[in-house]
């Protein structure tokens, strides 16, 4: 079992990323990953030129280290990775890679999806949107809280 | 008392400020006090905003301390 949970500062390759899960899980026979990606324009059309992620110093590594932790403790995987971007996100760069490994492939799609809606309400970041028409901040709707309760 | 502020609270009140407190304030009381010395953060301090001392996050009855750091940190949203 290896869980790896990284906060990035600056850009990260998720291919590099998903090309080192895939080594890790050579005995495995599944492998699942996703990646967020900042998008170019908000949920009313607004062009945005960034994503900007505040964190909190001590507590926004350890959420996301307890999330990855909780994932592997739930479904029967053997390998668990977020990577997670801070601060000033371009347009179309990634933001999350959440990935799994694990002996058949339900385990690991099921650790993925549950790492990713525990990510949207519980990581600690503040997510703001900037675009030429000024800044606007986001927070989970009602949908995401609502996936969020999938898994109680 | 030290608060500190993130995200949308802190472009509102901005992210470090300091205030008197009585004795005996509750965070309630405290949520109160910042919403009149700061009427634009009035509706941002509402229910989901959660206050954390010492990073634990405590109740509206928790009971703050002149000397402690309080942190109010609204809805959080990652991926």
């Amino acid at each position: 079992m290896s869980v790896r949970a990284r906060l990035e500062a600056g850009p990260f390759d998720p291919s590099a990323e998903l090309a080192n899960l895939i080594e890790a899980a050579s005995s495995d026979g599944a492998v699942v990953s996703f990646v967020g990606v900042a998008r170019p324009q908000s949920e009313d059309g607004a062009n945005l030129d960034r994503l900007v992620l505040e964190h909190h110093p001590r507590l926004t590594l350890k959420s996301l280290e307890d999330i990855a932790v909780e994932a592997a403790e739930r479904f029967d995987v053997s390998q668990v990775r977020v990577v997670h971007r801070c601060g000033e996100i371009a347009a179309g760069e990634p933001i999350v890679f959440a990935a799994a490994a694990s002996p058949h492939r339900r385990a690991a799609f099921e650790a993925a999806d549950y790492l990713m809606d525990r990510l949207k309400t519980e990581a600690v970041f503040w997510k703001r949107e900037e675009g030429p028409a000024g800044a606007n901040w986001i927070e989970p709707t009602e949908a995401d809280y609502a996936d969020r309760g999938r898994w109680e | 008392m030290k608060i500190h502020f993130y995200g949308r609270l802190a472009e509102s009140v901005g992210r470090d400020i300091e205030v008197d407190v009585p004795e005996s304030c509750s965070v309630a009381d405290l949520r109160e006090l910042l919403a009149t010395e700061y009427p634009r953060a009035a509706n941002a301090l509402g229910h989901r905003v959660r206050a954390l001392v010492g990073d634990m996050i405590v109740a509206d009855s928790h009971i703050v301390r002149p000397g402690d750091s309080v942190e109010f940190f609204p809805p959080v949203s990652g991926g």
